[in-house]
């Protein structure tokens, strides 16, 4: 059965600013990068939806939440964090601190989105020269924080290289995810199931 | 610069000062030298207007040779090919600041060559009166550099006498003054990742100058408060600010290579101190904004304390739960007052998809808007909340309110994510004219600003609650209701016919449809039950808020009137009562019966209780036109003497004086409306048959001291 409904699927980005959040947004939205001199700060929320098929009858829609790097502060938290099902924590390849700030944000993750996945995503990997986080402090990370990392990515918002694959990457671990949480709730309906008595229909007393 | 210069007014001779010359002006324009000033000039400066008023309020003819009267009814203060001196004298000869505050709400600045100016009058920067100015602004800008010199040191540099083994770059000594250094340039890469992106679009920005100005200026300021510090916003707050002080110096600078201007002007004008007075006008502007930055939380990072964001309550919204600050508190006030109250439909929609203010307010209200409306639009807006600051930039809020308004269709239409995408990335083509006098409107609604937008009843508000949009949710007919409670109603007659097909909903409540209602063929019938339907609805929209106690109220005006209507069949006289007290006087009389019929047969609503009476007795049509139209006329007059009274007192009137003014109007509406519906249809069937005069005109009731 083809699915009618697709599931939406809340996905916030998380990240020092400047790393390019709203770089990995405009990809993913409209699939444009603009230059350097074109780019404002990003104040508030943005928000958009896009339909990514996991398999040929299943599709995930992913709904990806970009918010400035300073809004953090700025209390818009709760909302931005409620009821994700997947965190992307971005920072920059070439700064080391971007990457050494993860830790914190990952703490606001887990505390205001406590089922999220959370992916990690070293951004502008066309600066070759300048990288300066490598693959071994990746996984460092990831060992620190106890294997919650669902998936590392390197992507390039000038390029566009890894930042399709990285979204469909994330669909289709939401859309197991959804499915194997689906089964088990089936399950759990059915294991608790009352059936009703196969009587009479309780109205059919109309006086 | 060329793509940002202030709106200019399609349809005025506003001649754009940085239009280069020789550039194909309109047609008339072509002969005046561009803009500038023309004070030399043998010939007089045509002007694009009919009349200035200066300062005495006298009004001066002007010369209109160059131009077609009829092109030029609007009267412009501003532009249209005023000269450069001539709009200084206006603005300096201007001691009342409600002058100003006028062009700021017309949107008459936007063609002002001293915009910095009235700014800086609203802020109170400037007093009224122009001859201080200049003593303000140099003693202005001589604080600016003090404070600037003293924040933006290096300690190396410091000629003090301390120790070197504390004044050194690497002490660990907690008195080094270099500690605050390297504070200091923390805060300056912060601000300066900022800065390089504002308004990537305007060359202005881009320039090296420009941006380490930005970067000082907010620096000083966020060293000078350190409460508030700086948060990101803050820059696009202070970069629309330095635009305008530095277009109006370009402006000044390609005037005066024509004439040397005042010296006064000369000073404010000067060059050299765009930073300063940059700054002089951020700070003003912060000082009434920077409630909206201010966190409740610690600075730095969330609390990490789990059970903060367990929710407190059962149901509760997102807004209610989790770590809430000021600013979240004060935008879900909004929320739950003002867009409860004037937009109660799009508040139901906005709740159940579970959109907290907070998701899209932020923004908007921490840049005034900035990134909501076009630069040119920008600057109109801040020019009407700048003016409105003396209530603490109160506008603001209801600004919010009326963009939720303007796109209002769209947004009950939408859903999650697209209502979330308009409200993220508002519809860019806004009428901010009309925004802008909607929220004047909002915030005090007299009659006098009432939006060109709701002037007349759009049609499809008109059929609300009716068949036409079946798209809408099922509060729609609730919320049609109560939303006309919020629609100005002037105190004259409507000319509009769509009234009564507008108030349809509460006759549906009544459970009939309004089509039934317009086919009934005995005008007796179809008269008097509407007027039914109408004073009931006039009871039931009135209370948004607290239902019970203001049905209650307003069941107590209906009845008053129903009563007003039955002294005037009796031919009393003596109606005393031309204040708010209207109803309860009435109410203490006791009446025998009503003259009211009503076919009201079946209606079950025991806040009319009325109803029985009403049905006991019919009279005929002509009867109950005469009462309406008379009863309409003598509340009107109550209305206006009752407005007016409240104007002169500077009474900011309570919601259950605003329910019963408004409660009032409505029934001035439908009696008036009732009796020119009356009237068109009587007048067509004496047209068929006869000519003759209006039978309400001459009718015994219509008159009554005539008639004893």
């Amino acid at each position: 059965m083809a699915s009618v409904k697709v599931p939406e699927q809340k996905v916030i980005l998380c990240g020092e600013y400047g790393v390019g959040k709203t770089s990995l947004f405009r990809r993913f939205a409209t699939n444009t990068f603009v230059t350097s001199t074109d780019r404002k700060s990003t104040l508030g929320l943005d928000h958009y939806e896009k339909v990514y098929m996991t398999d040929e009858h299943q599709g995930v829609k992913l709904q990806l939440w970009d918010t400035g790097g300073m809004e953090r502060v700025a209390s818009i938290t709760s909302s931005y964090y409620k009821f994700a099902e997947a965190a992307i924590l971005v920072f920059s390849l070439d700064s080391p601190d971007s990457f050494n700030i993860l830790s914190q944000h990952l703490l606001d993750i887990v505390t205001y989105a406590e089922n999220a996945k959370i992916f990690l995503c070293g951004n502008k990997y066309d600066l070759k020269n300048q990288i300066h986080v490598t693959d071994a402090d990746m996984e460092t990370f990831c060992e620190q924080c106890h294997n919650l990392i669902s998936g590392t990515y390197k992507t390039s918002c000038k390029t566009g290289q890894g930042v399709e694959e990285m979204f469909i990457d994330i669909s289709k671990q939401l859309g197991e995810a959804n499915r194997s949480r689906k089964e088990l709730d089936s399950l759990n309906k059915n294991s608790f199931k009352i059936t009703p008595p196969e009587g009479e229909p309780e109205d059919s007393c109309i006086c | 610069m060329d793509k940002f210069r202030p709106f200019i007014p399609q349809t005025t001779y506003f001649l754009d000062p940085l239009q280069q010359l020789g550039s194909p002006a309109r047609t008339p324009a072509r002969k005046i030298s561009i803009g500038i000033d023309v004070v030399q000039q043998q010939q007089p400066a045509p002007e694009g207007i009919d009349t200035i008023k200066d300062m005495t309020g006298k009004q001066q003819p002007l010369n209109l040779t160059d131009f077609q009267k009829g092109e030029n009814e609007e009267k412009r203060v501003f532009g249209g090919g005023i000269s450069y001196m001539k709009e200084w004298d206006t603005i300096c000869k201007c001691t009342d600041i409600s002058e100003y505050r006028t062009w700021a709400f017309d949107g008459e600045l936007s063609a002002c060559r001293f915009r910095s100016i009235c700014w800086r009058v609203f802020l109170n920067i400037f007093p009224s009166d122009s001859t201080k100015w200049l003593s303000i602004i140099r003693a202005d800008r001589e604080r600016y550099e003090s404070t600037r010199h003293e924040l933006m040191v290096t300690p190396g540099l410091m000629s003090e006498a301390l120790d070197p083994n504390i004044n050194n770059p690497l002490s660990q000594d907690e008195d080094s003054p270099w500690n605050q250094y390297f504070e200091d340039s923390e805060l300056k890469r912060l601000i300066r990742l900022d800065v390089h992106r504002t308004f990537p679009e305007v060359d202005f920005f881009q320039t090296k100058r420009i941006q380490e100005m930005l970067v000082s200026i907010l620096f000083c300021y966020a060293r000078k408060y350190p409460k508030i510090c700086y948060i990101q916003g803050m820059h696009e707050v202070l970069a629309p600010i330095a635009f305008v002080l530095n277009y109006d110096r370009h402006v000044h600078a390609f005037s005066e290579k024509n004439k040397a201007t005042e010296c006064l002007l000369q000073e404010i004008m000067d060059e050299a101190h765009l930073e300063h007075d940059s700054y002089i006008i951020f700070e003003a502007v912060m000082e009434k904004m920077f409630h909206w930055y201010e966190d409740g939380e610690p600075k730095g990072r969330l609390s990490s304390n789990k059970f903060k964001s367990l929710p407190t309550q059962p149901f509760a919204r997102p807004q209610d739960i989790g770590p809430t600050t000021k600013i979240v508190q004060r935008l879900t006030k909004i929320h739950d007052h003002l867009v409860k109250k004037h937009e109660p439909e799009l508040f139901a929609h906005l709740n159940r998809l579970e959109i907290p203010p907070q998701v899209y307010g932020i923004r908007w209200v921490r840049l005034m808007f900035g990134r909501e409306f076009s630069f040119t639009d920008l600057l109109m807006v801040w020019d009407a909340i700048f003016a409105d600051s003396y209530s603490n930039f109160l506008l603001i809020e209801y600004l919010m309110v009326a963009m939720l308004s303007y796109i209002k269709d769209q947004l009950l239409e939408a859903d999650y994510t697209s209502c979330l995408s308009l409200l993220m990335r508002y519809p860019p083509s806004s009428d901010v004219q009309s925004i802008i006098q909607t929220a004047l409107y909002f915030r005090k609604p007299d009659g006098s600003n009432i939006p060109r937008k709701y002037k007349n009843v759009p049609a499809s508000l008109a059929t609300v609650g009716g068949q036409q949009n079946i798209h809408r949710s099922p509060q729609t007919r609730h919320g049609s209701v109560t939303r006309s409670a919020s629609l100005p109603r002037p105190s004259t007659a409507p000319t509009s016919s769509t009234s009564l097909k507008y108030r349809s909903p509460s006759v549906d409540q009544q459970g009939r449809s309004s089509s039934d209602v317009n086919r009934r063929k005995s005008p007796t019938v179809s008269a008097s039950h509407t007027l039914g339907g109408m004073l009931y609805t006039a009871t039931a929209r009135v209370s948004p808020e607290d239902e019970t106690k203001n049905l209650d109220k307003t069941t107590k005006v209906v009845s008053g009137l129903a009563r007003l209507g039955e002294k005037f069949s009796k031919n009393y006289r003596d109606i005393s009562a031309p204040n708010p007290e209207l109803t309860a006087q009435l109410g203490d009389v006791t009446i025998p019966t009503n003259s009211f019929t009503s076919s009201s047969e079946g209606e079950e609503d025991p806040s009319f209780p009325e109803k029985s009476v009403l049905a006991s007795q019919r009279v005929s049509a002509e009867d109950v036109l005469a009462v309406s139209s008379r009863c309409g006329a003598q509340l009107t007059g109550y209305h206006n003497d009752l407005s007016s009274r409240l104007a002169q007192l500077h009474v900011e009137s309570d919601f259950s004086v605003r329910a019963a003014m408004e409660g009032i109007s409505e029934v001035i509406d439908a009696l008036n409306n009732l009796c020119a519906r009356h009237r068109r249809s009587s007048s067509r069937r004496a047209s068929n048959t006869m000519p003759k005069s209006l039978p309400v005109l001459n009718h015994p009731l219509m008159n009554p001291e005539a008639g004893s």
